[in-house]
């Protein structure tokens, strides 16, 4: 007799925006498992056809709260490849400052407001808070140090608007980020507890041979600077990302879906960043990695929480060795002239690469955009990951499963606005 | 020390009706009342309450149905504030911040919530005429209650 049972979660939580989830699992194997994602479509790469390249970095960061650096920051490479300018490295160790910033803000605000919870079984950050206050503070001191740096460096802490094609068009004095270092020496302490605390959690014994996919640099954990790679062999640069990843609509999700040619779905974020690129992690970040249970590939996806807190430590000493090198860009930004051309940027948002190619005409506007977001990227391995986890599951009873299958795709830190251009959760036990 | 708080988004429409309330209070409050303003995410809100007695929360509401009318909440022992929920894990709203707050006890020892029916938050849209009618009103009204 054939056995089926189907789960549904509409409205998924502790996401952000709107979407929602539905697995079908038969005689024990999910046969269906799809990600719909209903949240309406945004039109950003419409709406900067026709406006000047400068203005590129200015739209995209609109395109979301948590990451607009690394909106400005994909879309100012592809402006600078583009016009084929180079900027100095006293701008591009700025950037790679702010972007610190992001990776703290991002990475703190899943850590302790959205994921945790999942492993220590409350409904919310606030039902957290209740019981574990001084985790929660620490967590919102640590997303606000982030902040601060993006703030001190960017103009304000959201929507920053400091950067720009070519640098930034007010350079910094070295004592304006002074405070920031005293901050920043807490958030390290800060980090090294949280990868701690979340190493303790109990994971769910799930494992999948991911294709990760990174920038990876000689001697950079990579942020704004390399090559793409992979964990199967790709070794490509920036440019060519489009001759190996493929972009495709899928009548459930606005979010257009992405593979790799000839292969299939592939993952990107903090597991394949630390997967690729170990080696260039710092020291103590490596330390408190295996202090925390992980080996330097980590493939279950719920210990997603520990990469991240890692990578919080990575990014606090980053910023901190930063700041004492910090010799300020004179000029602020290197002068850039528009050109008929076709260029491409791709930097590591906190949930994974973002790529964007642009088509500019001589005078520097924009005659074609492509946004490529790192949830978009995801999707189909969440969507695998949601049958796995499932199939491996099935002895827990409804309400159980469909915690389990949230937090399945909570493990990814899914951006659902950015992607749209994407969550209810449905589970079907038929 | 009072502390007042205006959140919001200038660009969209009502939404901006904390931030216009209290960038007329700036200037008007006395000297022992600070005012700070929050776009979207209001996660630095939590750290500035910790440190004052007496925090006014000034934002906009969604409507039932009497767009400009001013709502006041005193929220120190408990209070509804289900509506001011934010509804992006991006970004935490006033509900958020102050449910937080009394999570981690640091909800300061008097907050007041002032919430201002909006009628719409399109993008791009300026205060509609009954909001920006209330303004000066909940100006009033909030001098009245810091000094």
């Amino acid at each position: 007799m054939t056995h089926e049972r189907r789960l549904t979660v509409e409205g998924l939580a502790r996401v952000e925006g709107e979407g929602g989830l539905e697995v079908t699992v038969r005689d024990g194997k999910a046969i269906s498992m799809t990600l719909d994602i209903y949240e309406p479509p945004r039109f950003f790469e419409a709406l900067l056809r026709g406006r000047s390249f400068r203005e590129a970095p200015d739209i995209t960061s609109r395109i979301c709260g948590i990451c607009p650096i690394a909106y400005q920051m994909s879309a100012v490479q592809a402006m600078e490849d583009a016009c084929g300018v180079t900027v100095g490295p006293q701008i591009e160790a700025l950037r790679r400052l702010i972007y610190c910033g992001e990776w703290i803000e991002s990475h703190a605000l899943h850590v302790y407001l959205l994921h945790a919870p999942d492993f220590l079984g409350y409904e919310s950050g606030i039902a957290l808070a209740q019981d574990h206050p001084k985790e929660v503070e620490r967590g919102l001191r640590l997303k606000q140090v982030g902040n601060r740096l993006i703030e001190v460096i960017g103009g304000r802490s959201v929507h920053p608007v400091n950067e720009r094609v070519g640098g930034f068009h007010r350079s910094l004095r070295k004592d304006e980020l002074n405070d920031l270092a005293e901050d920043l020496r807490w958030a390290l302490d800060a980090a090294i507890e949280t990868a701690r605390w979340v190493g303790r959690f109990a994971f769910p014994d799930y494992e999948r041979d991911y294709e990760f996919v990174s920038l990876t640099h000689p001697s950079l954990y990579p942020i704004i600077e390399g090559r793409l790679a992979s964990s199967r062999g790709l070794d490509i640069a920036v440019r060519e990302y489009e001759d190996h990843f493929v972009e495709e609509h899928v009548a459930r999700s606005t979010a257009l879906h992405s593979h790799i040619k000839g292969r299939g779905s592939y993952l990107v974020g903090p597991l394949a960043r630390y997967a690729l690129n170990f080696a260039r992690l710092s020291p103590l970040a490596q330390k408190t990695a295996a202090e925390a249970g992980l080996s330097e590939v980590c493939r279950n996806p719920f210990q997603s929480i520990v990469v991240r807190a890692v990578e919080i430590v990575y990014a606090c000493e980053e910023a901190l060795r930063l700041i004492e090198a910090y010799e300020p860009p004179d000029p602020a930004y290197v002068e850039v002239e528009p050109k008929a051309a076709v260029g491409s940027g791709c930097t590591e948002a906190p949930r994974g690469i973002l790529y964007q190619r642009y088509q500019i005409d001589a005078n520097g506007d924009i005659l074609e955009a492509k946004i490529v977001p790192p949830t978009s990227q995801n999707q189909r391995a969440i969507e695998e990951d949601l049958g796995g986890v499932v199939e491996r599951s099935l002895d827990l009873d409804d309400d159980a499963l469909r915690v389990r299958a949230e937090q399945t795709i909570r493990n990814y830190d899914p951006c659902i606005s950015c992607a749209t251009h994407f969550l209810t959760l449905q589970v079907h036990r038929e | 020390m009072t502390l007042v708080i205006g959140i919001g988004n200038r660009d969209r429409g009502d939404d901006a009706a904390g931030l216009m309330v209290t960038d007329r209070l700036r200037g008007a409050v006395s000297q022992r009342v600070s005012v700070m303003q929050f776009d979207g995410d209001s996660t630095r809100a939590l750290v500035e309450m910790a440190a004052v007695e007496h925090v006014v929360i000034v934002d906009a509401m969604p409507s039932t149905g009497h767009p400009g009318r001013m709502h006041r909440l005193d929220v120190t022992q408990d209070g509804d504030v289900a509506a001011y929920r934010g509804s992006s894990t991006h970004g935490l709203g006033a509900g958020d911040v102050i449910q937080l707050a009394r999570a981690l006890g640091t909800l300061p020892r008097k907050t007041v919530v002032y919430g201002i029916e909006g009628k719409d938050f399109e993008l791009g849209h300026g205060l509609t005429r009954c909001v920006d009618e209330a303004i000066p009103i909940v100006v009033a009204r909030i001098l009245e209650e810091v000094g």
